[in-house]
């Protein structure tokens, strides 16, 4: 065995080590005791911050005028509803290869908040639409495959609810959760691959800076506000979880 | 900071709805989880001294 491969495996060992250490939900309660208020600080600012930036300080857009502010409500939500569908893809594959206990409780708790980003991102999509297409909606492939990761949500929370022993529940739902990853490329491809509506994705048109600075910073500190308003619910989702399959035990102990 | 009246019911719909849903969802989650922690102590409290068993 070679010098290189001995190196390897060392790293992956220990990398394995570190992952099963983060995997302990006594690690996760301490970690998530030092972060919460940090997170929480950190949102409200944001959130102030990017609201004054976004409705205040920026100007208009010079063809859809103040409407484009949507903007900054608008993109952050998408952005994490994506975001937390491939987080709860990646949480349900620890949980079935792994079977690691609070992979299964981090899916399980982003599902709740991934649907809200997402209809949220669908309801101020429309509130764009409206003034912008003169519809609300139309069957378009960015707004259907959204329309899609919605039902997606939805379906992974039933398959969840619709058994009565939690473990059994999120393994069924883990696979829903790993098929309908599908669905992310195809929401990132599909105002390139199909003729539609939607504008170009916003990330791109970021690379090349055709984003104005003045319109940039209110939707980065938007995003960075959704994020970190992500981090905290699931926190409290997380430990919320934890406290119901402690209770279960010990009603079950009873 | 000049709004054009025509779209501001439409700034004014997304922001509100997005402020409210992300307000109403965090307090829903925050008190979910602050009643699981109670009920967790009674529930541990019941279990050390059992009081159900002199009903």
């Amino acid at each position: 065995m070679t010098q290189s491969m001995i190196a390897e495996i060392k790293i992956f060992s220990s990398l394995f080590k570190l992952k099963s250490f983060l995997a302990q939900p006594r690690v996760f309660l301490t970690f998530s005791d030092r972060v919460f208020p940090f997170a929480l600080t950190l949102t409200a600012s944001l959130f102030i911050a990017g609201l004054y930036s976004g409705l205040i300080t920026s100007p208009p857009d010079y063809l859809q005028g103040d409407t484009m502010r949507i903007m900054y409500v608008h993109v952050p939500a998408s952005w994490m509803a994506l975001l937390a569908y491939a987080f709860l893809a990646l949480m349900s594959f620890f949980a079935l290869v792994w079977r690691h206990p609070l992979a299964e409780i981090l899916a399980i708790s982003t599902a709740p908040v991934g649907a809200l980003f997402t209809a949220l991102s669908l309801i101020t999509g429309s509130l764009w639409g409206k003034p912008t297409w003169g519809a609300f909606w139309a069957w378009d492939a960015r707004l259907t495959s959204m329309l899609a990761l919605l039902f997606l949500y939805g379906a992974y929370w039933a398959l969840y609810k619709a058994y009565s022993r939690p473990d059994q529940g999120v393994r069924v739902a883990s696979l829903l959760a790993l098929v309908g990853a599908i669905n992310l490329p195809i929401i990132k491809g599909s105002v390139d691959w199909w003729n539609t509506l939607h504008q170009p994705a916003s990330l791109s048109k970021l690379s090349s800076s055709s984003i104005d600075p003045s319109m940039l910073t209110p939707l980065l500190l938007m995003a960075g506000a959704f994020f970190f308003y992500f981090v905290c619910t699931i926190i409290l989702r997380t430990r919320f979880e934890l406290n119901q399959r402690k209770l279960l035990v010990r009603m079950a102990k009873q | 900071m000049t709004f054009s009246a025509p779209h501001l019911i439409y700034i004014i719909g997304a922001y509100g709805v997005g402020l409210f849903a992300l307000s109403l969802f965090f307090c829903w989650t925050f008190f979910q989880w602050k009643k699981s922690v109670h009920l967790l102590k009674n529930v541990s409290r019941e279990t050390k001294t059992p009081t159900s068993c002199l009903n």
